[in-house]
C-alpha cells in the first residue's frame, strides 16, 4: 500500500468522522512538531447519545486472573457485559444490573493463555512449579505463584518462565481465540467489542501499562513487554501497524501506581522530553485512564491540597505489591496537564494533552457496576465480602481495601458501532464516571450565547457555535472563553451534588489549578471568602448502608466565563461532576457481614464523573 | 466289579490320608507366604523401559522449566532419575500408599474434570442443529418489543411532593399540561426496553410494558421524576432468521451442550455410586469438636 494511499485512507475516515466540515489535518500543530494529524480529526459532528462502557478487563487468559482462580473466558465476559448470568470464582452467580453498550477484554499480552494452558495435564507445563502453584487450591499458594510472576516482571525474566516453543503456540492460538470472541459478540447498534490486548510493562513495579485498542475485526499478534518495555517502542510498532492499515491506539493506566514514571519530564532514557516525542505520544495516546479499581489517578491531596474533593479512592502503592509511592509529581492527570502546559508555553509542545476515560481493570471477567452488588474483581482473592474486608489474602500484594468498586468510559457518539464508539475516543470525546451512568455535556467557545444547557436545540448550536469536551478552542484572539456544561443524574443512581470546572494553566513557567463551582443543588450559596460553595449534606445511613436521594438535584445546567482569562497563558478545562454521598462498597460488605468498617475507609464517598478537557493555546507566534 | 467297588473305598481313604492332609497345608502356608512376601520377589512388572515417547515428555518438561532443550548427559540423568522414582512409585502403589492421600485425591479429580469439560470435543454442530435450537429458543432471540410514547414531565428537582401534585393536577388535561423540559428527548420513537432504561431508569423501563397503548396514564416514577405517559405504538418484532444471530446461536449451543456434558457426567456418576454418609457420625464428630 503506497503512502498515499494510506493517507487518502485516512483522511476519508476522518472526513467521516468530522462530518465533511473541518480540515483532516489537525489545525492545533505542534509549533515545533509539524502538522499533527490528530485522529478523527479535530471537530466532532453532533453525537446524538452516550454510550457507557468498559474498556479495561481481564479473563482467564491473563495469567494473574488464572492465579487468582478465575475460569471465564472472553465469550464469558462479553456474554456477562449484555446481560448474560456468570458464575464467578466464588461460586455465586452474577448477573449485571444494567448491560454496558460497550466492552473491550484486554488481557495481558505477556504469555496471553499461558497460565491457563498449564491446567490441561497433557500439556509439557503441566509439570512446571509455576503451573503446580497455579493449580493448588490454597490461595496463598497460587498467590505466591503471582508474587513471583510479578517480581519476574519487574526482573525482566517474563520470558523465560515458560518454554518459548510451547508459550508461542499457545498465545497464538488464545490471541485468535480473543479475537473470535469479540467478534462474535459484536452487534452493530446493540453492543460493541473492541478487540484489545494489555502492554505490561511495569520496570521496578513502576506501572506502566497500557491497553492496546484495535478499530477493526482483525489485529496482529500483540506486541508485548516481553519485546520491549520501553513505551516509545510500543509507539513504533503502534506507527507500523497504521502504515499497514491498522487503525489502533494505546491507552495508559494507573498512573497514580506509576511513582511518577507515567507523566515523566524525562522519555525512556532519561532525555529531556522533544516535540517529536510529543507529537508520537498524542498520536498513539488520545486518552488516559483517569479511574479504576485499583484507584483514580486526576489529582490527590498532596498535590492539590485547596481541592476538598481530591481525597476519594487515593490508592498510594505500587501495582502488585504494597511498596508505597513516593513520587507525586509526573502520577496524576491534573498535575500532567500542568506540566504539558508549562510545556507547550516555554517549549510549544505538550506530550500531555489526552483526554480521559474510566474502566474497572477486573480480573474477574466481569465487570462490577454498583458498590451495593459488588463482588470484586480479583477473583477469589475478594469475591467474598469477608475476604475483602479482612484482606484475607492482601499479604505481599496491593491492600484491597483502598480499591475503589469500578469504573466506565462514557463516549458520545452517534451509533454504538466499532467505528463511532473508537472515532468517539479517538478525538477524546469522552468522560470517565467512578462507576454511575450519569450523562455530562460540555461545550467551550468564544460566544456561546443561545446555547442554554438542556432547550431546544442547545446541542446543535454547541457544536455550531463552540466545541465538545476533549477538543481546542478555535484559534480566535477572543475575549473571554465560555463554557456550559449540562449534568442529568444517573436514573438508577444519586442525585448530583455540584458541577465544577478544573481549570489549569501556565503563566511565565509557573503552572496552577483552581477548582470552580459552576452549579450546584438547592439553594447554597457560594462563600463570599473562599468561593466554595458548602457541603451537600449526607443522607447515608451506614448501619443500614443506605442513602435517600431527599438532598441533590436531578440535573444540573451552567454557564461559566473565566474572569481571569489571560491570553498568554496556555490552559485546559475539564469538568468534574460530583453525586451526593453514597455508601461506599466496604460500608455495603460491612452490613452484609456485620463486622466493622475497616479503620481509614470512608463510609460514605462522592461517586464522580470526569470529562476530557477543552484546551486554550496561546495562538502562534 | 470288584475293581470299581474298590476305586471308590481307595479315593476315600486318600482324601482321609495324614500325608494329603500335610502336603495341603504346606502349599497353603506356602502360598500365604508367598502371597504375603510378594514384595520382595522379582515382581512381574519388574521391567521400566524408558521409550522414546517418555523421552520426548521429559525433554519437553526439562525445556518448560529451563527454557532450552536438556543435553544428552542432562536428558540420560532425568530419564535415571525418573526411572528411580517410578521404582518408589511401583512400590508405594503396592503398599497401597496411593490409597487416602489428600493430594493425589485432588489431582485425579482435576485430571478427570479436565477430561469430562473438554469443549474442543463437542464439534462443530450443522445448520439443523442450530436451528433446532434457534427455534427452541425463538424468544431469546426475537427482537426486543419497542415503544413510541408521548410524556408530560416533572422533575424531583421542584421536590417529589410539588411534583406529585403538579403531575395529578395535570392528568385532568394531559393534552395541554405543561410539564418540565426533559434531560432527553421528550418523545421517543421504536426505542427497546433497554434504551427506554439507560435514558429514565429501571423503574420506568419496568413499568412501560404494562402500560394501555393510546391512552395517557400515570403519573409513572422514573429516575428522574414523574411522568404522564401515552404510547402511541408498540411492536413486538418477529423471530430473526438463522443467518442473522449464527454467531450468537452458536456460542449459546457450546454452552448449553458444555453444561449438558458436565450435568452428564455428574448424573452418570451418581448413578454408578451411592453414596452414604453416616448422619449420626457427622453430628457426633462435630460435636466433638472433631478430635478423636
Amino acid at each position: 500500500m503506497s503512502r498515499k494511499h494510506i493517507l487518502c485512507m485516512m483522511t476519508s475516515v476522518m472526513a467521516l468522522v468530522a462530518g465533511g466540515t473541518t480540515a483532516a489535518v489537525a489545525a492545533d500543530a505542534d509549533r515545533s512538531g509539524g502538522p499533527t494529524v490528530v485522529l478523527g480529526g479535530p471537530k466532532a459532528r453532533a453525537t446524538e447519545r452516550v454510550f457507557f462502557g468498559d474498556l479495561h478487563l481481564h479473563t482467564a487468559f491473563s495469567f494473574d486472573a488464572y492465579l487468582f482462580k478465575t475460569t471465564a473466558n472472553p465469550d464469558d465476559a462479553y456474554g456477562f457485559a449484555q446481560g448474560k448470568p456468570l458464575k464467578g470464582p466464588n461460586g455465586g452467580v452474577s448477573t449485571i444490573d444494567r448491560p454496558l453498550d460497550f466492552l473491550a477484554v484486554t488481557d495481558h499480552s505477556e504469555n496471553m493463555g499461558v497460565m491457563a494452558a498449564s491446567g490441561d495435564p497433557t500439556s509439557p507445563l503441566y509439570e512446571t512449579p509455576l503451573a503446580k502453584a497455579a493449580r493448588d487450591p490454597d490461595p496463598t499458594v497460587s498467590g505466591g505463584a503471582f508474587r513471583s510472576i510479578i517480581t519476574a516482571a519487574k526482573e525482566g525474566r517474563i520470558a523465560s518462565l515458560f518454554d518459548p516453543a510451547v508459550s508461542k503456540k499457545v498465545v497464538e492460538d488464545s490471541w485468535s481465540r480473543e479475537i473470535e470472541a469479540a467478534n462474535r459478540n459484536y452487534h452493530p447498534g446493540k453492543f460493541t467489542t473492541l478487540i484489545a490486548y494489555e502492554w505490561s510493562s511495569m520496570p521496578e513495579t513502576k506501572n506502566l501499562h497500557r491497553n492496546v485498542i484495535f478499530r477493526g475485526a482483525t489485529a496482529p499478534l500483540p506486541f508485548t513487554s516481553i519485546d520491549s518495555g520501553r513505551p516509545e517502542d510500543l509507539w513504533n510498532w503502534l506507527e507500523g501497524l497504521r502504515g499497514q492499515g491498522f487503525q489502533v491506539l494505546a491507552i495508559p493506566h494507573n498512573s497514580n501506581m506509576s511513582d511518577g514514571a507515567m507523566f515523566d519530564s524525562v522519555d525512556s532514557d532519561g532525555k529531556p522530553l522533544t516535540a517529536d516525542y510529543a507529537a508520537r505520544r498524542r498520536r498513539n495516546e488520545p486518552v488516559t485512564e483517569i479511574t479504576q479499581i485499583k484507584g483514580q489517578s486526576e489529582t490527590n491531596p498532596i498535590l492539590s491540597p485547596n481541592d476538598e474533593f481530591a481525597d476519594f479512592e487515593v490508592v498510594n502503592e505500587r501495582v502488585g505489591s504494597g511498596i508505597k509511592e513516593t513520587k507525586f509529581h509526573g502520577s496524576y492527570v491534573r498535575d500532567a496537564y500542568r506540566a504539558g502546559l508549562t510545556m507547550q508555553e516555554s517549549q510549544g509542545f505538550d506530550p500531555y494533552k489526552f483526554g480521559v476515560v474510566g474502566a474497572s481493570d477486573s480480573h474477574a471477567a466481569l465487570t462490577p457496576t454498583r458498590p451495593d452488588k459488588y463482588h470484586g474483581a480479583h477473583g477469589m482473592m475478594d469475591a467474598l465480602p469477608s475476604l475483602r474486608l479482612d484482606c484475607t489474602f492482601c499479604k505481599g500484594a496491593n491492600d484491597t481495601r483502598r480499591f475503589g468498586n469500578m469504573g466506565l468510559t462514557a463516549v458520545w457518539a452517534r451509533e454504538n458501532t466499532r467505528e463511532d464508539i473508537w472515532d468517539g475516543i479517538a478525538r477524546k470525546e469522552t468522560y470517565a464516571t467512578s462507576g454511575p451512568r450519569m450523562k455530562v455535556r460540555f461545550f467551550g467557545g468564544w460566544n456561546l450565547a443561545g446555547v442554554t444547557p438542556g432547550k431546544g436545540e442547545w446541542v446543535e448550536a454547541g457544536y455550531r457555535q463552540g466545541v465538545p469536551m476533549g477538543a481546542d478552542l478555535p484559534r480566535q484572539a477572543g475575549k473571554r472563553p465560555e463554557f456550559v456544561v449540562w449534568a442529568v443524574k444517573d436514573p438508577d443512581g444519586a442525585n448530583l451534588d455540584r458541577v465544577q470546572i478544573v481549570k489549569v494553566w501556565s503563566r511565565n513557567g509557573k503552572n496552577d489549578e483552581q477548582v470552580i463551582d459552576v452549579a450546584w443543588s438547592g439553594d447554597r450559596k457560594k462563600d463570599a471568602k473562599t468561593g466554595k460553595v458548602a457541603s451537600v449534606g449526607n443522607t447515608v445511613d451506614v448501619k443500614n448502608a443506605s442513602y435517600s436521594n431527599t438532598i441533590g438535584a436531578v440535573e444540573l445546567k451552567g454557564r461559566w466565563s473565566d474572569p481571569h482569562f489571560d491570553a498568554k497563558a496556555p490552559a485546559a478545562y475539564y469538568v468534574r461532576v460530583l453525586e451526593i454521598p453514597t455508601p461506599r462498597w466496604s460500608t455495603y460488605d460491612a452490613k452484609v457481614t456485620g463486622k466493622p468498617i475497616p479503620d481509614g475507609l470512608p463510609a460514605a464517598v462522592q461517586q464522580r464523573a470526569y470529562t476530557s478537557p477543552i484546551w486554550y493555546d496561546v495562538p502562534g507566534v | 466289579m470288584t475293581n470299581g467297588a474298590a476305586k471308590p473305598a481307595n479315593w476315600r481313604g486318600l482324601l482321609t490320608h495324614p500325608v494329603l492332609h500335610f502336603v495341603l497345608i504346606g502349599a497353603v502356608l506356602f502360598g500365604v507366604n508367598a502371597w504375603r512376601h510378594s514384595g520382595d520377589q522379582a515382581p512381574e512388572d519388574a521391567a521400566i523401559h524408558v521409550d522414546p515417547p517418555r523421552l520426548q515428555a521429559l525433554a519437553g518438561i526439562w525445556r518448560a522449566q529451563f527454557g532450552r532443550a536438556p543435553t544428552e548427559a542432562e536428558l540420560g540423568a532425568v530419564a535415571h532419575s525418573w526411572a528411580l522414582e517410578e521404582m518408589r512409585v511401583r512400590e508405594a502403589r503396592r503398599m497401597g500408599l496411593d490409597q487416602d492421600d489428600s493430594v493425589i485425591r485432588r489431582r485425579l479429580a482435576q485430571k478427570y474434570d479436565f477430561l469430562i469439560n473438554n469443549p474442543s470435543a463437542l464439534g462443530q454442530p450443522s445448520d439443523a442443529v442450530l436451528q433446532a435450537y434457534l427455534s427452541a429458543h425463538a424468544d431469546r432471540y426475537a427482537g426486543p418489543s419497542r415503544y413510541s410514547f408521548d410524556q408530560v414531565y416533572f422533575s424531583n428537582d421542584r421536590g417529589p411532593a410539588m411534583a406529585l401534585a403538579a403531575a395529578q393536577a395535570a392528568l385532568k388535561d394531559p393534552d395541554h399540561a405543561r410539564g418540565d423540559d426533559f434531560p432527553g428527548d421528550m418523545v421517543e420513537h421504536d426505542v427497546t426496553e433497554q434504551e427506554v432504561r439507560q435514558d429514565f431508569g429501571s423503574n420506568f423501563a419496568a413499568a412501560l410494558p404494562k402500560l394501555k397503548v393510546g391512552v395517557w396514564q400515570g403519573p409513572v416514577e422514573s429516575g428522574f421524576g414523574l411522568h404522564l405517559v401515552r404510547i402511541t405504538r408498540k411492536t413486538a418484532l418477529a423471530a430473526p432468521v438463522l443467518k442473522d444471530v449464527r454467531g450468537q446461536v452458536v456460542a449459546d449451543w457450546m454452552s448449553d451442550q458444555s453444561s449438558a456434558a458436565a450435568a452428564r457426567a455428574a448424573a452418570d456418576l451418581a448413578a454408578r455410586y451411592h453414596v452414604s454418609i453416616d448422619e449420626a457420625a457427622v453430628r457426633s464428630v462435630a460435636a466433638s469438636g472433631g478430635a478423636r
